[in-house]
């Protein structure tokens, strides 16, 4: 395994607005200006009532429709948590890995009032956040708090269909 | 019947050239058996019927026609007999060229096409992105009747715009722009300084056709099919070669005008690891020019790139998208060889290396679009929804689909549902361009502005529809900015008459209305346009001095 940041551009927003209004004004996008996809993350059980989100939309430029020159989608990725009470000695680091692991980055550390936005070029993907003894981390320590898959996740194999198939499929909808 | 022997569309009595047989797919993508069975509800189509191929022209490559002032074109539309990997089809040409003749002609110039149709169906000539006298537009029922087989229609074109543009039929595109019936116009700017320096300017066409042993795959007689997704080819064409060449000395720059006429494939190019550098689009300059690795272009669009072929060899300008497999639902990289370029050890005769170093900031741009930067805060006048109904599609089809929306990407660059899509036609399938306003759908929309209006469109793509898709849409007569994509700003405006939506975008654009008439604006996938993805606005004069363009 190996980590990559190349391609990958890492912001963090610094202001201080409350960790409420953060939730808000993604929900507000996501109503108003239709972000594409707004996923609510799976919390651990160490998460107690804490929640996160992320949203995930074409990333932005001037030149039309971004991909990378091999073809691979470039999402603007913005993750927020709420209720998510400080550890000591921990900090919380938002990742995101190719669905087989492969490759990964890291966004940077997120804390109530600090959500965290980055570029990803990838198809496939899981964004998840663990509690990391340093900011800076290279690999994570598999302590996790939340995760979530992209919404590629969604893309159904048709090798569960037919007289075979007991596979729930339409259910995933509701 | 094996799978596989379906998807090399050996169909038992079903091998005449305009018989339904399966669609050629790739043999990595199996089909389920009930999906087999599918066949589009209308009669297959292929032109010149009756026809002895050997008595028709051999199609040539297109030529380069300049022309001035007032001066007169004879274009004519006719079958010709294209041979393609050594295998002869019936194809249509403008003046018996693939792709029709690249019209040369200086900004502000008027000419006339004497427009005559030999092809076996009604047609019209759009003139697309310039901003034409309404009456020359193209459109039939909107701006004039079809022309008849046999029939004529004078044009008036005047070119109002520098930058690169194109011409094609209006009615039935999904066929005749699909079975050759395109080329270039390109209006050479009045300043000297318009582009920077190169070595040499290169127009290249893009299209795709779609083509199996049987020779061309039919059409839809009474009305389209691929109506779910577009016709993808399967056999590229740069200038209508499906092997297109170019040689090149060391060191040269050149100014690539890339132009997709395809009836729906967005194409993701690069020119391998040489530096490309975006100048312009559809209507002129960027605002600032920038690097880029690959270039997404939509049916329809343009892009005006700059590249330096720096090291002697081979450079291939490529196709590469990471397409779907929705048996395995995976993606996979997929890499086509649209064209190669030969880099010859000889130095370029000039060195334009420092021009092409430096990014330029185009004043005249900034100051000309800045002007409508304060539409960005502005509530939009109109908001569009961009959507999909299906009428009597099969059930199997349907609940494939129902799966399938659980997850669809902001573009399709494959066809990755071959059979699904080829059996939908415009008597199934209908997209909808819905005015949230009104609530008014696609003919029914009857926008009405005044000439020196501006107007903020707010365009949605529907993700939730049954098969949401990219859409590029297209708006006739007029020039648009893309002033934001899903909220974020648009710092870098240049004038476009296309805009692509990629599925579940929000696309807010500034339509400046500055051309008097009844004007279509629909998506640009030929087939979207055929299951009814249009709609009319009128652009009434501002006074009697505007009863001509501007």
């Amino acid at each position: 395994m190996r980590a990559r940041n190349k391609g990958l551009c890492v912001e963090v927003f610094r202001d201080t607005m409350s960790l409420l209004s953060q939730i808000t004004v993604l929900t507000a996008c996501s109503t108003t200006l239709a972000a594409p996809i707004r996923i609510e993350m799976t919390p651990s059980r160490r998460a107690g009532g804490a929640s996160a989100v992320y949203e995930m939309r074409f990333a932005s430029s001037s030149f039309g429709v971004t991909v990378s020159e091999a073809g691979h989608y470039l999402y603007d990725v913005h993750v927020a948590v709420a209720g998510l009470r400080p550890r000591p000695g921990r900090s919380f680091v938002v990742w995101v890995a190719m669905s087989d692991l492969s490759e990964w980055v890291s966004l940077g550390p997120i804390t109530e009032g600090q959500p965290v936005r980055g570029e990803v070029g990838w198809n496939k993907f899981i964004v998840f956040v663990t509690g990391e003894e340093s900011p800076d981390v290279e690999a994570w320590s598999q302590e996790f708090y939340f995760s979530a898959l992209s919404p590629s996740a969604r893309m159904h194999t048709m090798m569960g269909h037919g007289p075979f198939s007991s596979e729930p499929c339409l259910d995933l909808r509701n | 019947m094996s799978p596989a022997a379906a998807q090399m569309g050996e169909m038992a009595g079903d091998t005449g050239s305009a018989a339904w047989r399966m669609p050629p797919m790739e043999t990595s993508m199996p089909m389920l058996p009930p999906l087999m069975r599918l066949r589009p509800s209308v009669t297959p189509f292929l032109p010149g019927e009756g026809v002895e191929i050997g008595t028709l022209p051999e199609a040539v490559p297109g030529r380069v026609v300049e022309l001035a002032d007032g001066d007169t074109l004879a274009l004519t539309a006719g079958l010709v007999r294209r041979t393609i990997r050594g295998k002869a089809h019936v194809m249509y040409a403008f003046n018996e060229q693939h792709p029709g003749p690249l019209i040369r002609v200086e900004q502000g110039a008027e000419i006339v096409v004497d427009f005559t149709n030999e092809i076996d169906l009604p047609t019209s000539i759009h003139w697309h992105g310039v901003r034409v006298e309404n009456q020359y537009d193209g459109v039939p029922g909107v701006t004039q009747d079809p022309v008849m087989p046999g029939g004529r229609f004078i044009y008036r074109v005047r070119f109002r715009d520098a930058g690169v543009y194109w011409y094609h039929p209006h009615h039935r595109e999904d066929i005749q722009q699909d079975l050759g019936l395109y080329g270039n116009m390109f209006v050479q700017p009045n300043a000297e300084d318009y582009y920077a320096p190169v070595n040499r300017e290169e127009f290249l066409v893009l299209d795709d056709l779609l083509i199996d042993d049987s020779g061309l795959y039919p059409f839809g007689g009474e009305a389209a099919t691929h109506t779910l997704m577009g016709r993808f080819g399967n056999l590229f064409l740069v200038n209508g070669e499906p092997d297109y060449g170019l040689e090149v000395d060391r060191g040269e720059v050149v100014r690539f005008f890339l132009t997709n006429v395809s009836n729906t494939r967005l194409f993701n190019l690069s020119f391998d690891n040489a530096r490309m550098k975006i100048v312009g689009a559809d209507i002129g300059k960027f605002e600032r020019e920038g690097w880029v690795t690959s270039v997404a272009l939509a049916p329809a669009q343009r892009y005006v790139v700059e590249v330096r072929f720096e090291e002697a060899g081979r450079v291939a300008l490529t196709n590469r998208i990471q397409a779907i497999d929705h048996y395995l639902a995976t993606f996979y990289p997929q890499v086509d060889t649209l064209a190669l370029i030969e880099v010859s050890e000889d130095e370029a005769a000039e060195d334009h290396s420092a021009a092409f170093d430096r990014l330029r900031e185009n004043a005249d741009v900034a100051a000309e679009v800045g002007r409508f930067r304060e539409y960005l805060d502005r509530s939009p006048d109109y908001e569009l929804t961009l959507t999909l109904r299906v009428g009597d599609l099969s059930l199997t089809v349907k609940q494939m689909m129902q799966l399938d929306t659980l997850y669809f990407p902001p573009v399709e660059w494959n066809d990755a549902m071959p059979m699904m899509n080829y059996a939908s036609t415009s008597r199934e399938v209908e997209w909808v361009l819905r005015d949230e306003g009104s609530g008014k759908e696609n003919m029914e929309i009857d926008w009405r502005f005044r000439v020196g209006d501006a107007v903020k469109i707010r365009l949605h793509n529907d993700m939730d529809a049954l098969h949401p898709m990219q859409h590029p849409m297209h708006f006739h007569g007029q020039r648009l900015l893309v002033l934001a994509q899903d909220g974020r700003p648009n710092d870098n405006l240049v004038w476009k008459d296309t805009v692509l939506l990629p599925t579940g975008a929000t696309t807010d654009i500034l339509l400046e209305l500055s051309n008097p008439g009844r004007w279509m604006a629909h998506c640009h996938i030929a087939e979207h346009l055929e299951a009814g993805m249009k709609l009319v606005f009128s652009v009434d004069p501002k006074d009697e001095q505007d009863r001509e363009p501007e």
